[in-house]
């Protein structure tokens, strides 16, 4: 890796501003590590090397003559390719959408735009951000950089692929289950679902209105932070969108966790058999290493995994159905099969089966928040029970999980992030989740940093050679 | 409810839905459909007082910030 990659967002930005590096190198370093790396990895659809360098080069220029538009200005990164991009193919990764190009930027990327930052194209997805890896859909599925034989998980499998292999700092993803999170956890990144409402969903094409999140995924936590300052804002066109003030999400970073208070959820690992014990035996040292930073970690007891995933799926299912209806009556064929099954059980959710899921995702979000965050400042949890599983043994049940344990906070709708705590024997990424109150985006960021700082699983990075050979580590 | 009884239910649903379902995607589907019942008995199996709002509540506001931002008139 060279040593640009190895770069930060605010080192990058640092270089930029005593001119040891210019964004049009930069971003030029990060093409050549796509144009290097896309054909095994298959982590962006559609790169735009063109418009990337033209915008470097107007960063550069800027920066230069002394405007400086603020941590994001001429830090390259991508976008799922969901997100809507003027004048960029915005895919779905579809065979419903291959030349449709959007007039506009959704909400989140003008944002970013507008802070400087430089555009490299489109992220793989799993198509329409539902299903599983498919051959069948416009592009091929993303792949894992640790091991290309096993997925990156999805649905902002692309995004993870990208940030993991260092063709980029920070790609934009989406979080309906854990699109974020699973993808961050199976590639071994920072990936952060913010409260519901903090990041504006206009212009990002729905899977689930209600359970929608959008959010960045990084290599370090400090890179998410910034991330997120430049996507997180109030948009009044987006009905979900929450009117509540923006903080520097970088403020916390270096705060440390010392007597705070933080509950690990002790039975989801226990509730599913098929548990990897590596992750178990990770997961108990990073509750370890918090207590030795000065934390008071305890166990907590939250319903179910299954309780929540029912609650979650019945309303991602009625929600997806709606949105995809007539496309499954008039051209199913254009969808992957593991797209269009996963859409067409949204027929069987009954209409008051989804009102009663709304109902109860609202006893539960109240429970959590009264409950378990009235009693703790932050939560963590494992992130998956499982490690990324290989491509040739995909499921064949169309709505399987593949070990994801992030849907719970979909439903409560909490700011949640998946970060690094260790490696399988086989050398893939093992990751839990910190969670927040409500809008305490800076918190979590707060704990993650401290985890990230007492920890060394930064410096491990899928060891990537030029062409097809890729090797984990 | 019976294996039998439940076909019937997905027969049902699947004609009333227009879906096509492959001939060796069939009982994969119905496994599916199974699934689906199973978490339709979670979320019913509580105390569900009617004074219980469902979590999307409408908000009017919603609405109306957005006809001030945009400064358009509906679609609709």
């Amino acid at each position: 890796m060279s040593d640009i990659k190895a770069l930060s967002i605010a080192e990058l930005g640092k270089a930029y501003r005593d001119r040891s590096l210019s964004p049009v190198e930069a971003t030029k370093d990060a093409l050549a590590t796509i144009s290097a790396h896309n054909e095994s990895l298959c982590a962006f659809n559609t790169v735009v090397p063109e418009i990337a360098l033209e915008r470097a080069a107007k960063a550069e220029q800027e920066l230069m003559s002394g405007v400086d538009l603020g941590p994001m200005h001429g830090i390259p990164f991508g976008a799922k390719d969901i997100y809507d991009t003027a004048g960029i193919l915005t895919s779905c990764q579809s065979k419903l959408r291959p030349d449709v190009i959007p007039d506009s930027n959704a909400h989140s990327v003008q944002k970013i735009l507008d802070g400087g930052a430089v555009l490299l194209g489109k992220c793989a997805t799993i198509e329409f951000a539902t299903g599983g890896p498919s051959p069948e859909t416009l592009f091929p599925p993303a792949r894992n950089p640790w091991n290309t034989d096993h997925v990156p998980g999805g649905s902002s499998s692309g995004s993870g692929a990208a940030v993991a292999s260092g063709m980029t700092r920070m790609a934009l993803g989406s979080d309906t289950g854990g699109s974020i999170r699973g993808p961050a956890a199976y590639c071994g990144t920072v990936g952060i679902k913010p409260t519901y409402g903090r990041v504006s969903r206009r212009g990002v094409f729905p899977l689930s209105f209600t359970m929608d999140h959008c959010g960045p995924l990084s290599w370090s936590v400090e890179d998410a932070a910034i991330s997120l300052n430049g996507m997180a804002g109030f948009d009044p066109l987006d009905p979900a969108s929450a009117d509540v003030p923006t903080p520097d999400f970088t403020a916390n970073l270096s705060t440390g966790v010392k007597g705070m208070k933080i509950g690990y959820v002790a039975n989801w690992l226990d509730e599913d058999e098929n548990t990897n014990p590596e992750i178990r035996a990770a997961i108990t040292e990073a509750k370890n290493a918090l207590r030795a930073e000065g934390a008071i970690v305890e166990p907590v007891t939250l319903p179910a995994h299954d309780v929540y995933h029912a609650c979650g799926r019945m309303i991602i299912l009625a929600e997806c159905y709606a949105i995809h209806e007539k496309d499954l009556m008039e051209r199913p064929e254009l969808y992957g099969r593991p797209t269009r099954e996963r859409l067409m059980a949204g027929a069987f959710v009954r209409g008051s089966d989804y009102v009663e899921a709304l109902r109860m995702r609202r006893e539960m979000t109240h429970w959590f928040n009264a409950e378990v965050l009235g009693q703790y400042d932050m939560v963590i949890a494992p992130a998956t029970s499982l490690p990324a599983g290989r491509f040739d043994a995909q499921p064949n049940d169309p709505l399987a999980l593949s070990g994801y344990l992030t849907v719970p906070f979909n439903v409560t709708g909490s700011p949640a992030m998946s970060v690094c705590c260790g490696y399988t024997s086989e050398g893939l990424p093992i990751s839990m989740q910190i969670v927040g109150k409500p809008f305490d985006e800076s918190g979590v960021f707060q704990v993650g940093a401290a985890y990230e700082r007492a920890t060394d699983w930064r410096s491990q990075r899928p060891r990537l050679a030029d062409g097809d050979a890729l090797a984990a580590e | 409810m019976d294996d039998a009884a439940l076909k019937r239910q997905y027969d049902a649903v699947v004609e009333r839905a227009g879906l096509q379902i492959p001939k060796d995607r069939e009982e994969t589907m119905f496994n599916t459909y199974k699934n689906v019942v199973s978490w339709a008995d979670i979320v019913r199996n509580r105390p569900r007082p009617a004074t219980l709002e469902p979590s999307n509540g409408y908000f009017l506001e919603t609405v109306t910030r957005a006809i001030a931002a945009s400064g358009e008139k509906s679609d609709v």
